[in-house]
């Protein structure tokens, strides 16, 4: 699964620590998430979806061995 | 005609009485079972744990190197470092979030299969030694070394401790 977390991130200037503050994970999950070594759960997903104002779809997409 | 359709809608009522009493039932079960399963100890007793069980350990060396024999001490050393061991594989992490939860479930996964994999494979392994060396000095006999349940429930916690550090270590690697 893709996703787009990085780049949302940067265009708000937030730090991986900023964002895991937000949704209340530790740094080391939304880096583990970034570097698709985790695929977060349903709440994280729209909790973060609710940060970055996006759909659920326009963070995360599957690709096609998905 | 009135008495059945009557009888019918009790029927049918006291049917879906019984499915949501029976639902409420699972669901009540359900949680109960989550609760013990999600059960954690507070973040400090993962210290206590660990140190406890170094501990006892130390404490069954210097006991064996001291001279002491006592089977019953040996048992009860044994016990107490599970005991601290398994302590510290239920406690809580710093800062528990569902990445955390994520990877002690799969570090349980793996010490699993290390540790069933440990006593199938030591056993074969000193098998084969064993075979080996009596071809080769051609005295003794060949036995079958069997692996206590001490050994697979410490190499379960240990090996648990180990990956799931290990797998939280990947969580901090950019």
């Amino acid at each position: 699964m893709h996703n787009r977390l990085k780049v949302e991130r940067a265009e708000r200037n937030l730090t991986q620590d900023d964002l895991a503050k937000m949704i209340g994970v530790s740094r080391q999950t939304i880096n583990s998430i970034e570097k698709n070594r985790y695929v977060p759960s349903t709440i994280l997903a729209i909790k973060l979806s609710n940060v970055f104002e996006k759909n659920v779809n326009e963070l995360f997409t599957l690709e096609a061995d998905d | 005609m009135t008495y059945w359709k009557t009888n019918c809608s009790n029927r049918t009522l006291n049917l879906s009485d019984i499915m949501s009493n029976q639902s409420a039932r699972y669901n009540e079960e359900h949680n109960k079972l989550m609760k013990i399963i999600n059960f954690r100890f507070p973040h400090k007793y993962k210290k206590i744990g660990l140190f406890g069980a170094i501990a006892t350990f130390a404490f069954l060396i210097i006991y064996k190197f001291a001279g002491g024999d006592l089977l019953l001490m040996k048992d009860v050393c044994r016990t107490v470092m599970l005991a601290f061991l398994l302590v510290a594989s239920l406690s809580k992490d710093s800062f528990e979030d569902e990445y955390v939860a994520h990877i002690r479930a799969q570090s349980f996964v793996v010490a699993f299969v290390c540790a069933v994999s440990y006593s199938i494979g030591l056993p074969l392994v000193a098998l084969v030694m064993n075979l080996l060396i009596v071809k080769v000095t051609g005295d003794g006999s060949v036995n079958f070394h069997e692996v206590s349940a001490f050994e697979v429930m410490f190499m379960l916690t240990c090996f648990q401790l180990l990956f799931f550090e290990t797998m939280k270590r990947f969580g901090h690697a950019q």
